[in-house]
């Protein structure tokens, strides 16, 4: 048996599910998209108002069951795909911050394009981080055409699969055209897709201009949608967690069924990053305990739908890596893994998502690997009860020496990368240094071999053109 | 043929180790070369590995064993020449302490070090220690304690030694979680390490080795 975290009866996942179609069908989403409305009016959603749609039980119902259990996201050059779905748990970045601790001053400084680069390449080189999220948002670029450099940076430098946002539907075609001139065609892209792109529906009860064009855009190519909702339990939802993972799951439907109605075949992951407001800063927290068993409830949610899911996981409030974001990411991180969460972003974020650390990504890492080990669990049978080892070691016996433990040491126990096990003498010889400043010493090791990718030539330079012609195009300078 | 034997020192093979020795030999390859070119030249990769995380404990052990066993092949034919060992070691720990895996770990990495052990086994009383340097003739002693209540054992063992006159014939080291540099010094020890590792070099270097 693997280790099992629930948070809701199949009763309450139930009323849950009623009341997310019973908002869905006589509340309603309102639809900013002139598009987006038409093709959901075409498919059987009902309007209320200019804005406002219906969508009967039956249209959320029809759509779901259109919904793959797996979605397969793509790396480049070979790498074999994430299997999205079943209980199998991805982990990788989020993408919001907008500030970075630097890694060799300390200080806490805008973020850099070079940021998004050392980023893509450490999760090149990390184990446990599976998928990226363009990390943090430069500001030492055009900050209208920021989505574009954020890309330029990070497919350039890793091979991993990337989840992309996109502001709207020019955000989408800049992105596509850089991502299928690496595929080799956008058929190539539409076929092997190695990045997704991220849909936010607005809290509460709303689809954006640009989240429709997005979905409508990215659903057409087929290019996975990873589809999440976040309302604030208190701000932009009441302030129970029953009816925010509510919203949020009427929200994400409503997505889902906008994205079904343009392509059938469109791969969809359900997401939720429903959340409370902290009610002393006006905050929203993501280190709450509230965080992690809404993700337990979402990952429910979805598992009864049959779509694999993500969201928020790996996550803290506190603004570099303390003992506080120590317990903070651990408990955001194993709960929704044990809950079967597919995707987890979360990585080298700090302070709600708004400060990124670089040193964080490592031991990020570290943890990733520390819940994928608890999540295998241990298998029991008679080569590992190792019974006739015991009698012959008898009362006494040593084991260290054994072939019995060099065959088994290394598949029952997880090797760290990171953390300190050695004595406190030796720990004291060696600098007394703490996780950060391992971290960082890791870092600059793997910065130190990573090996740029093999890129067609020219494609930097191209991509800056084709960024700065975009700009020119729609008046930016 | 004699990176092969160090290849497979580092790869933990005994077998392999001991008949590519005997091949080695049976084919005219001088002794001191085996060892230095094959077993130890093969030990000498896996420190590096051990401290870099790329082996692990029973990798080391069984690293070791192999080197061991291809010393054997050797013995015979070493005789009258100069020892293959880097030297002898007398080790136990000290009276009334019973933990050992510690010091089984020391003994392990002494032995990949080119060390002949004696082992004392656990809550060895200072004359036993006293004997056992008599008998043996060790170059090196090693004194283990994991509990602080045990750590005066360690200083009346080496009165004991002094007592008896062999205090000089030796090095001693010691080591154990509660003991430190400052604590090594005060009792008069030659060495203390940290852990299994730097102990055998610690030793080696004590040895001129």
């Amino acid at each position: 048996m693997k280790p099992i975290f629930q948070v809701l009866s199949d009763r309450e996942l139930w009323d849950i599910h009623c009341a997310s179609l019973d908002t869905l069908e006589n509340v309603g989403v309102a639809v900013h998209e002139d598009r987006a409305r038409e093709i959901l009016l075409g498919v059987g959603a009902i309007a209320v108002d200019k804005a406002r749609v219906r969508f009967p039980a039956k249209l959320v119902k029809s759509m779901l069951d259109k919904c793959a259990p797996v979605v397969l996201l793509y790396g480049r050059e070979g790498r074999p795909p994430l299997r999205v779905g079943g209980n199998r748990v991805y982990f990788g970045t989020c993408g919001y911050p907008t500030a970075v601790v630097d890694w060799q001053t300390g200080e806490i400084r805008p973020p850099r394009l070079s940021d998004v680069v050392d980023v893509a390449r450490l999760t090149e080189m990390l184990e446990n981080i599976d998928f990226t999220m363009p990390p943090v948002s430069p500001e030492d670029v055009p900050l209208e055409y920021v989505d574009r450099y954020q890309w330029l940076g990070t497919l350039l430098n890793t091979r991993k699969h990337v989840l992309n946002q996109c502001y709207g539907a020019a955000g989408l075609r800049d992105m596509v055209a850089m991502a299928s001139e690496l595929a080799g065609g956008v058929d190539k892209l539409s076929r092997e897709p190695f990045v997704s792109l991220l849909i936010s529906a607005t809290s509460p009860l709303t689809l954006r201009v640009d989240a429709s064009e997005v979905i409508i855009g990215g659903a057409e190519l087929s290019i996975p949608l990873f589809i999440f909702a976040g309302p604030m339990a208190g701000a932009t939802a009441p302030a129970t967690l029953a009816a925010s993972l509510t919203l949020a799951n009427a929200e994400v439907l409503a997505a889902m069924v906008l994205a079904k109605a343009v392509n059938e075949a469109a791969p969809v992951i359900y997401a939720s990053w429903a959340r409370t407001l902290d009610m002393k800063y006006g905050n929203v927290s993501l280190g709450a305990p509230e965080f992690a068993v809404l993700r337990a409830g979402a990952a429910q949610l979805a598992k009864m739908y049959g779509i694999p899911c993500g969201g928020g996981g790996l996550l803290t409030d506190s603004k570099l890596p303390d003992a506080q974001a120590g317990y903070e990411k651990l408990g955001t991180a194993l709960l929704p893994a044990m809950a079967g969460m597919n995707m987890l972003c979360g990585a080298a974020a700090y302070g709600a998502e708004l400060v990124l650390s670089l040193e964080g990504y490592v031991i990020d890492d570290e943890v990733a690997g520390w819940v994928k080990r608890v999540l295998a669990g241990f298998n029991v049978d008679d080569g590992r009860l190792a019974l006739g080892l015991i009698a012959a070691q008898g009362p006494g016996g040593q084991y260290i020496k054994e072939q019995h433990t060099l065959n088994y040491y290394r598949k029952e126990m997880w090797i760290p990368v990171l953390s300190d096990r050695e004595g406190t003498t030796g720990w004291q010889e060696r600098g007394a240094l703490d996780v950060r400043q391992r971290a960082c010493r890791l870092i600059k090791r793997k910065l130190e071999q990573y090996k740029p990718l093999s890129l067609p030539d020219g494609i930097e330079a191209r991509w800056h053109e084709m960024i700065r012609s975009s700009m020119a195009e729609s008046g930016v300078r | 043929m004699l990176a092969d034997i160090a290849e497979a020192v580092i790869a933990g093979e005994v077998d392999k180790v001991v008949s590519l020795s005997r091949q080695c030999l049976a084919a005219g390859t001088p002794p001191q070369d085996i060892l230095e070119k094959g077993l130890i030249a093969g030990m000498n990769i896996v420190g590096p590995r051990f401290r870099d995380y790329e082996m692990f404990i029973p990798e080391v052990l069984l690293s070791a064993k192999a080197m061991q066993e291809g010393l054997n092949v050797l013995k015979s034919s070493l005789v009258g020449t100069s020892s293959p060992r880097s030297g002898k070691a007398v080790i136990g720990t000290v009276e009334g302490d019973i933990h050992d895996i510690g010091k089984n770990l020391v003994i392990a990495f002494l032995e990949g070090s080119g060390f002949e052990v004696v082992d004392l086994g656990t809550d060895v009383p200072p004359r036993r220690f006293v004997e056992a340097i008599e008998r043996e003739v060790p170059n090196i002693v090693g004194l283990s304690s994991l509990l602080t209540s045990t750590m005066p054992a360690m200083q009346r063992t080496i009165a004991a030694m002094a007592e008896a006159g062999v205090r000089a014939e030796v090095k001693v080291l010691v080591g154990g979680a509660p003991v430190t540099q400052a604590f090594a010094d005060s009792i008069g020890a030659d060495g203390y390490a940290a852990d299994a590792a730097s102990g055998a070099a610690k030793a080696l270097k004590l040895v001129g080795k």
